[in-house]
């Protein structure tokens, strides 16, 4: 499309920042509070983009109801835009492959015109794989930018491929994806309860056919893990 | 003719992929780059198959393994079936009734997994409940610990902390009295009880020891005995494991499932994820009677007026209908104070042996000037 957007991703992969330089005309549609730094010149609205229902899918998606949409309205703008979280920012061609893009919800960060960005039912694969029940389908053509925790590695599946639930940040529709116990891992009986409660061990993601999957380097549950016993604590009256 | 939106997967290209536009004709399906670059897969060599993230991208293949066609574009393979040559109508056939044939797997997949939840659920729950009381014997005390600090941030949504030394003090010694009753590994948790700012009567304990009363209860009781009462039958949720039980009750449903299914169904996953609180503080009745038994031999071993108990639950049915304030008695109504429930309690008192009753240090009317602010 003509309207593809001229970016770039500073600060990879702990602290990016996702750099637009916006030509007349041009619009950027991002998660709220991500917007950094902002032409003056550059026209900011809030909206349920796409309608309520759309916009109640995102909800579910772990994403805001609300979009904001910035419009280079006179002449050229600069844009930059920053993840809540700490992770890489990665840039994603919607509609170049002839795919669209399945995220895990809360992954969205920004798009560019022509891509829409859709809650899809994840049923019980989303609930086990701890984001929740809602994935996001982003669809269309055209730029689509989303986040990860830690660094992101993009992989190249062709066959088979196996990620922890945890770590699968985004992939590609042409893939076939099942979640299940790691193999030969499989607990028989109250075993398998055990996993299932002590923190979600053993899930994986198996993937199969061909397509890309990105997968994260830091899982946000462990991290939490990590970091709690480090929590101030408020003493007791 | 149609165009469908979908893409190629060819060795040969920079990425290995692109996206294409398809065309189907009645020699072959045709896929045509934007680059300008055109595959042809031949009606006699078609091959088809479903599949992808969704279930509904369609993967089109000939001869060539390296090249394949996919596109998720709905009437793609209708149009195949009607337009394209006598080989690929056969393929599309082929596809059709596979895809039929999942469909009758999966639901009598769902009906068998429905019949397995019947039977496991209604038919034998004496097995079932063998299999949560396995389950939980299996997991350790410290995830009890784990979950309740889950659910402990929702309980300051009953209200404010009061750190009045004078209700938050006696909340405390009360617990503190009751706890050297409690088996070791219960008394050895982290006990704490927090008094909260609220209207209501009620309190509760989370699994591992994390417990809170509401003011209103503070203000509703006649004497420190029908508190420690409350607090005893709480104690007593959390000795008993009712809380993961309740969990294990109905994850474990989705752990069969899973196991049996490879995947479980998502009408069951979100069954699993209504509030944490609401999951790990609603017991079923015969919890409930555990709890009220244990727990006013708790009272009399702590030294406490056992009377107390169906002292309480009489109090709370004598309010109930009186009062406009029904929504405020929410201790009650996952309580419900039945006559039975309340002999019970006193068939069992006679037996009981009360323990020394040493003075208090804190005094209910002292708490109650507290929480007027007094
Ligand atoms: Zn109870």
């Amino acid at each position: 499309m003509s309207t593809a957007l001229d970016f770039s991703i500073n600060h990879s992969p702990d602290f990016p920042l996702l750099e637009l330089r916006l030509a007349a005309g041009q619009q950027v549609f991002a998660e709220p509070s991500a917007m950094v730094t902002m032409s003056p010149s550059l026209d900011m609205s809030a909206g349920i983009k796409g309608g309520l229902v759309k916009g109640l899918g995102r909800a579910l998606g772990g994403e805001s109801l609300i979009v904001n949409t910035f419009t280079a309205k006179a002449g050229r703008a600069e844009l930059a835009l920053a993840p809540g979280g700490l992770g890489d920012v990665m840039h994603y061609n919607v509609g170049a492959t002839g795919t669209g893009l399945m995220l895990q919800s809360g992954a969205f960060l920004a798009h560019g015109q022509g891509v829409s960005i859709n809650g899809k039912w994840g049923g019980a694969r989303g609930f086990f794989s701890g984001n929740g029940l809602v994935m996001l389908r982003a669809s269309g053509s055209g730029d689509l930018f989303f986040n990860g925790f830690g660094a992101v590695l993009p992989v190249d599946v062709d066959g088979g491929y196996i990620v922890d639930t945890g770590y699968v940040l985004a992939f590609e529709e042409t893939l076939n994806y099942e979640v299940t116990t790691v193999p030969g891992l499989r607990p028989r009986g109250l075993g398998k309860l055990k996993t299932f409660f002590l923190g979600g061990e053993g899930l994986v993601c198996r993937f199969s056919g061909r397509g890309k999957v990105w997968v994260q380097t830091r899982q946000i549950g462990s991290y939490l893990g990590w970091v709690y016993p480090f929590r101030p604590t408020k003493n007791r009256g | 003719m149609s165009t469908y939106l979908g893409g190629v997967f060819d060795d040969a290209l920079p990425e290995g992929r692109a996206a294409a536009t398809i065309t189907v004709w009645r020699h072959g399906v045709e896929a045509r780059l934007e680059a300008g670059k055109v595959y042809t897969i031949r009606s006699e060599v078609l091959r088809l198959e479903r599949g992808g993230s969704t279930g509904r991208m369609l993967f089109i293949r000939g001869q060539d393994p390296r090249l394949t066609l996919f596109s998720e574009a709905p009437g793609l393979l209708e149009e195949i079936g009607t337009t394209s040559g006598l080989e690929a109508r056969n393929a599309v056939a082929t596809l059709t009734a596979e895809v039929a044939k999942t469909r009758r797997a999966t639901l009598s997949l769902w009906l068998i997994a429905a019949a397995v939840l019947v039977v496991l659920g209604l038919v034998t729950p004496p097995l079932f409940r063998v299999a949560v009381d396995g389950a939980v014997g299996q997991l350790p005390l410290s995830l009890d610990v784990k979950l309740g600090d889950l659910a402990s941030s929702e309980i300051t949504s009953f209200g404010p902390a009061i750190t009045d030394e004078r209700a938050a003090g006696l909340a405390t010694e009360i617990l503190e009295r009751l706890r050297p009753h409690l088996p070791p590994d219960i008394a050895a948790l982290d006990l704490k009880i927090t008094v909260i700012e609220s209207a209501e009567v009620n309190a509760f304990a989370l699994p591992g020891g994390r417990m809170a009363v509401l003011s209103g209860l503070l203000k509703r009781a006649d004497d420190v005995n029908m508190v420690a009462a409350v607090f005893a039958h709480e104690l007593m949720h959390v000795r008993h494991r009712h809380g993961i039980r309740a969990l294990v009750q109905s994850a474990g449903v989705l752990a069969l499932v899973s196991v049996v299914f490879g995947d479980a169904t998502g009408i069951v996953a979100l069954l699993a994820q209504g509030g944490v609180l609401a999951t790990l503080t609603h017991y079923g009745r015969e919890h409930e009677s555990q709890a009220d038994l244990d727990g006013v031999a708790l009272t009399a071993a702590a030294g406490f007026d056992p009377a107390g108990m169906p002292a309480f639950f009489r109090k709370l049915k004598e309010i109930a209908p009186s009062s406009e304030v029904q929504e405020a008695l929410s201790w009650m109504s996952s309580h419900p104070s039945h006559e039975e429930r309340i002999a019970a309690i006193e068939a069992l008192i006679p037996s009981l042996t009360r323990g020394e009753d040493p003075p208090m240090n804190h005094t209910l009317e002292a708490a109650r000037a507290a929480l007027r602010g007094e």
